[in-house]
């Protein structure tokens, strides 16, 4: 009876300017304070032997720093997390232009790659341990494995707006491969682009922490199994905060970017 | 000369492709190209599935893998569809807190799993726990999403036939939004699967994704592979039927 409104993915030109007013930035201020005070009251209920109330986990957190062996931990995670995006991202870009400028390759790749974003990948690690070894290799070839389906995916998606005026020019003019990249499809696909980016970057990210809990004797991940059995519970939750600001940081980069791009976008097209 | 219509060759491609994969794998195990502890013929993964189904240990993670799934995915339904339903009830609540619904996919959520086994135990809880909290984001937002996209027409059919808000919510509101909850409910099934699995993985006590896990842990690559493969398809089964519901869900809306 009712075909739901799909949620228009942010069209260029519809876009308002958002400034960072007092007003706004309260707001946005308000969930952080409410789950601060959920945690508070978590450590209430739970009492602080299970839970570190978040003085303690900053407290943690600062302690690690000074004593000079939390940055090279967050460092491993970081790096492996930022050579795998950057080895995801030019293999998905790569992968999304050969589909979209195919029809047939396009439908050949696509159900396979959406079946493979539905499976848990996680459990494939050890094959990726038995392949590559205990080694920085292994955890960064997960970390891409989850982070290119979704950018090629979404890029796929954004190549197949190019209207059909557009494809039209690129037979007139007879553009070549590179050309019609750069003129027609990168334009049409970059709002998707950066999508698909913002998920690469927090997958590989997920990939690359997994991997150190389950099988590595460094990086984040391993410091908070490794925290969990001695329970230092002030450092567990310190990293988990620190994780989670993080890739919420990093998030709102690229989302910045995402309405800064269409911003500019409507401003020119409309 | 046979012409093969496009969809032909599209299905041909595919299937190629994976028999081609597949065969490949095949050949380099059995002439021991690759050795046997890195990976195995997957004739010999088939036949060894069939040998666990048999021997019957493996039922047993089967059915507390499938029960943690069931039970994170209905704590994520039922909490989910509360809150979305608050938060359309609350607009300005829903506008504080949607960029952070938006942001929520980019959060490691197991990183939160060490944190919920120092609270709960090393038991099915976190394990619950951390399925349903995968899942239940992405059913809030299309219980939101799809409650807005309410056309207006049908809110002016309510409100011209004098129906109580009570009325109105169940007849226009609820039919109009369940494709899209369908739609979430959908995700968060796949999500709920990956959640409990993955943390089944990292860290537990039992079901299939402990068994990946104590298998690699323990060289036996051959246990390994069939149960990976075993989780790889009930994955597929479990979001392919998932993926039934909410086109039925879409058909009758």
């Amino acid at each position: 009876m009712t075909t739901p409104q799909v949620v228009q993915s942010a069209r260029p030109g519809s876009f308002k300017r958002a400034p960072l007013t007092p007003a706004r930035i309260a707001r946005l201020a308000v969930v952080p304070l409410v789950l601060i005070a959920i945690w508070y009251l978590l450590v209430a209920v739970f009492g602080s032997f299970a839970i570190a109330p978040p003085h303690a986990a900053i407290g943690a957190i600062v302690t690690g720093f000074r004593e000079e062996w939390l940055w090279p931990a967050l460092y491993i995670t970081l790096s492996t997390t930022i050579i795998g995006f950057g080895i995801a991202s030019g293999l998905g870009l790569t992968i999304a232009a050969i589909m979209g400028l195919s029809r047939f390759w396009g439908a050949v790749l696509e159900s396979p790659l959406l079946w493979l974003y539905s499976i848990p990948k996680v459990t494939l690690y050890p094959v990726f341990l038995l392949v590559l070894g205990l080694t920085t290799e292994s955890r960064v070839a997960f970390a891409v494995a989850h982070g290119f389906i979704p950018l090629t995916l979404f890029t796929f998606s954004g190549m197949q707006s190019v209207t059909p005026v557009h494809r039209r020019v690129q037979r007139l003019y007879r553009l070549g491969w590179w050309s019609s990249m750069r003129r027609i499809y990168v334009p049409a696909a970059f709002p998707s682009i950066i999508v698909g980016l913002r998920y690469c970057f927090s997958l590989c990210m997920v990939g690359a922490v997994v991997a150190e809990m389950f099988a590595a004797y460094k990086g984040t991940g391993y410091i908070m199994i490794q925290a969990m059995q001695l329970h230092k519970v002030a450092l567990l939750f310190g990293l988990t905060t620190v994780l989670v600001v993080f890739a919420l940081a990093v998030n709102a980069l690229f989302v910045a970017w995402e309405h800064h791009v269409l911003r500019r976008r409507g401003a020119t097209d409309g | 000369m046979i012409r093969l219509s496009f969809n032909t060759k599209v299905r041909l491609a595919q299937f190629f492709g994976i028999v081609g994969l597949l065969g490949l794998l095949e050949f380099v195990t059995r002439t021991n190209r690759i050795d046997i502890l890195t990976a195995v013929p997957p004739t010999r993964v088939v036949q060894r599935i069939f040998e666990m189904a048999t021997e019957g240990k493996i039922w047993g993670e089967f059915y507390a893998t499938l029960f943690d799934i069931c039970t994170a995915l209905t704590l994520a339904i039922v909490a989910g569809i509360v809150i979305g339903v608050f938060l359309w009830y609350r607009p300005r609540i829903y506008d504080a807190i949607s960029p952070y619904l938006t942001a929520y996919y980019a959060i490691p959520i197991f990183a939160f799993y060490p944190a919920l086994i120092s609270i709960f135990g090393l038991n099915q809880i976190p394990i619950v726990l951390i399925g349903a909290a995968y899942a239940v984001v992405a059913i809030i937002v299309s219980t939101v999403t799809g409650l807005r996209a309410t056309p207006q027409i049908f809110v002016r059919v309510a409100r011209s036939y004098g129906m109580t808000p009570a009325a109105a919510f169940w007849r226009i509101y609820v039919r109009a939004a369940a494709p899209s909850i369908f739609g979430g409910i959908r995700l968060g099934a796949s999500y709920a699967l990956v959640g409990v699995i993955a943390s089944e993985f990292i860290l537990s006590p039992g079901g299939l994704g402990y068994l990946v896990g104590f298998n690699y842990n323990n060289f036996n690559t051959l246990d390994l592979y069939a149960t990976l493969v075993i989780i790889i398809a009930i994955a597929t089964l479990f979001t392919g039927a998932f993926r039934k519901l909410e086109n039925k869900a879409r058909q009758s809306g």
